[in-house]
């Protein structure tokens, strides 16, 4: 980070105008509401067309993670990562198992948070509070994420101290997501997603022009790696990366689908064919994505050696840094880049936080508190429980800073989200599942995946157990449970 | 949509050739200066982005019929 050339005035100049621009349209997506409702608020009435529900799919998903931590994931392990073209894919292919069912019933009975088709399935409020809470915990540590990937951006940003950028960058960009947010709903967010993720495109594929322009085609970087004699990160992976290769494959798969705000963009398409083709046009976001963030990684181990530890994530900015200093041209697009990597972790933050924030009225307040409350409250009280979370969020994001790689907090999340799979994927097909054995089979799940994660055991290496994420194997007991519970009370009957 | 078990097998196979769990450890051929192992790894994910693209462009999903089951 210390290598970066702090952008000159012009450049401040052109991302405020993009920053700014956000809040213009959370002020147009206000200016569009149509009514003062849940699902206007949340869902855009009757839904986006196809352009709007492909970039919001696609900015949501692809985040501050996938640039920082892929890049440098690639830099520590090297080719083996290129794993993520791979569970990237998996999430579309993962779709296919649900959504259709899923789309249809959210257009039939008005759903609008993920509990609903729970609600809807099984009539059991405990399911309902566990699923609710486990959702917003893993929203909230994929919110932080972010938070903490925007202060890391500030800082390569800014020529002040990285402390200082680090807390600025924080709690000015945290600023205008929640501004826009709380003027426009998932109107603004998903208008902002447009341009954001048309950016992040844009800019990701200039990047992959700029990096053959400054070092020459990857080839050349492949043997500068080979020259240092550190083959661990050309050769064939190992039998336990490979292992873990499957586990991410699977564990991603499945648990981003399951992501509250994946599924709330399921329930805001216009039309099934809208929808489909949406989930098409994602089916190649990885190659254009996830693979240029693995190539980024491969040019830093030739090029930018040395970085250790949590500094590995900063691959990217370091790179940006070498291309920025060699030409007025590569000056400018690194300022673009720069907005599309504020954009792809903006877009997947607000995201985000507008989903708990439907959570916490809908699901928590609307259900336990005061089942009375008009939807106007529950719109506003959505608001202000979102801006009372952000702050605590805000707090812990400049608390961490330094404390913990962007990866570490990726890992956790997909073991509790995995075990959501028996509530929506297998009961959306087989009717015969049991609302009691599904939610103990989540909890028993949730706490064997948690007990392997963190305890300490001979057999787990890493937060893995022989390359396989905990939350498989949480699965494994949550599914058999499931199963076999349902199965029992059925035949009883 | 009508459940194809076929498209599952086609999953599969595209992991099962995916997935480097074949290579031995000790050879790493080079193609286009590319690790090979690296190299099939993408062209397989390039297939699998076409394969799933082709399932949700070709079949539609039965909404009516799902919902009354």
């Amino acid at each position: 980070m210390n290598n970066f050339q702090a952008f000159d005035q012009t450049a401040f100049i052109f991302i405020s105008i993009y920053l700014s621009a956000l809040i213009i349209i959370g002020f147009f997506g206000y200016r569009a509401r149509q009514e003062n409702t849940l699902k206007d608020f949340y869902l855009a009435g009757n839904g986006f067309g196809l352009a709007v529900i492909f970039l919001t799919f696609y900015a949501t998903q692809y985040s501050g993670n996938t640039l920082f931590g892929y890049s440098g994931m690639t830099y520590r392990i090297g080719y083996s990562w290129i794993m993520c073209v791979h569970f990237m894919t998996a999430i579309i292919a993962c779709y296919l198992i649900f959504a259709p069912k899923l789309y249809k019933r959210a257009r039939r009975y008005n759903y609008i948070t993920p509990t609903d088709y729970l609600q809807h399935r099984f009539g059991s409020n405990s399911i309902n509070i566990v699923v609710t809470v486990i959702m917003i915990f893993v929203l909230s540590n994929y919110l932080l994420a972010q938070l903490m990937a925007m202060g890391r951006a500030m800082q390569g940003l800014s020529s002040a101290d990285p402390n200082t950028a680090y807390q600025q960058g924080v709690i000015l960009l945290t600023l205008i997501m929640l501004i826009y947010g709380t003027l426009g709903g998932i109107r603004a967010v998903a208008w902002t997603d447009v341009i954001q993720g048309s950016i992040l495109i844009i800019g990701l594929i200039v990047l992959l022009f700029m990096l053959f322009k400054q070092f020459g085609p990857i080839s050349l970087a492949t043997t500068v790696i080979q020259q240092t004699q550190d083959f661990s990160k050309i050769n064939v992976p190992d039998a336990n990366r490979i292992r873990e290769w499957i586990s991410y494959i699977l564990i991603v798969g499945f648990g981003s689908t399951l992501y509250p705000q994946a599924i709330q963009r399921i329930y805001a398409a216009r039309s099934e064919k809208i929808l489909r083709q949406g989930l098409a046009f994602m089916a190649f976001a990885p190659l254009f994505t996830a693979l240029i963030a693995v190539i980024v990684g491969i040019y830093a181990i030739a090029y930018v050696p040395g970085l250790e530890g949590t500094a590995s994530d900063q691959a990217l900015t370091r790179i940006l840094s070498i291309v920025q200093k060699n030409s007025s041209l590569g000056y400018w697009l690194t300022v673009v880049l720069y907005a599309a990597v504020l954009a792809a972790m903006m877009s997947t933050a607000d995201s985000a936080l507008l989903s708990i924030s439907s959570m916490l009225s809908k699901d928590i307040y609307s259900r336990f508190v005061n089942v009375n409350a008009s939807e106007a409250r529950l719109t506003l009280l959505g608001k202000l429980f979102s801006w009372c979370l952000i702050i605590i969020l805000v707090w812990l994001a400049i608390y961490l800073n330094d404390k913990s790689s962007l990866l570490k907090l990726l890992d956790r999340k997909f073991d509790l989200l995995i075990q959501l799979v028996p509530a929506f994927m297998l009961s959306i097909h087989w009717r015969g599942s049991q609302a009691l054995p599904t939610l103990i089979g989540l909890i028993v799940g949730i706490f064997i995946s948690l007990c392997l994660a963190y305890g300490s055991f001979n057999f787990v290496h890493e937060g893995k157990i022989y390359g396989f994420h905990p939350g498989l194997v949480g699965l494994m007991f949550n599914l058999l449970i499931t199963i076999l519970g349902s199965i029992f009370i059925n035949s009883h009957k | 949509m009508k459940r194809h078990y076929w498209i599952i097998v086609v999953y599969i196979f595209l992991i099962t050739v995916g997935v480097p769990w074949y290579w031995p450890d000790n050879i790493n051929y080079m193609v286009i200066g590319l690790p090979l192992w690296v190299l099939i790894a993408i062209i397989i994910s390039i297939c699998a982005s076409f394969f799933t693209a082709f399932i949700l462009l070709r079949y539609k999903w039965d909404i009516e019929k799902d919902v009354n089951e």
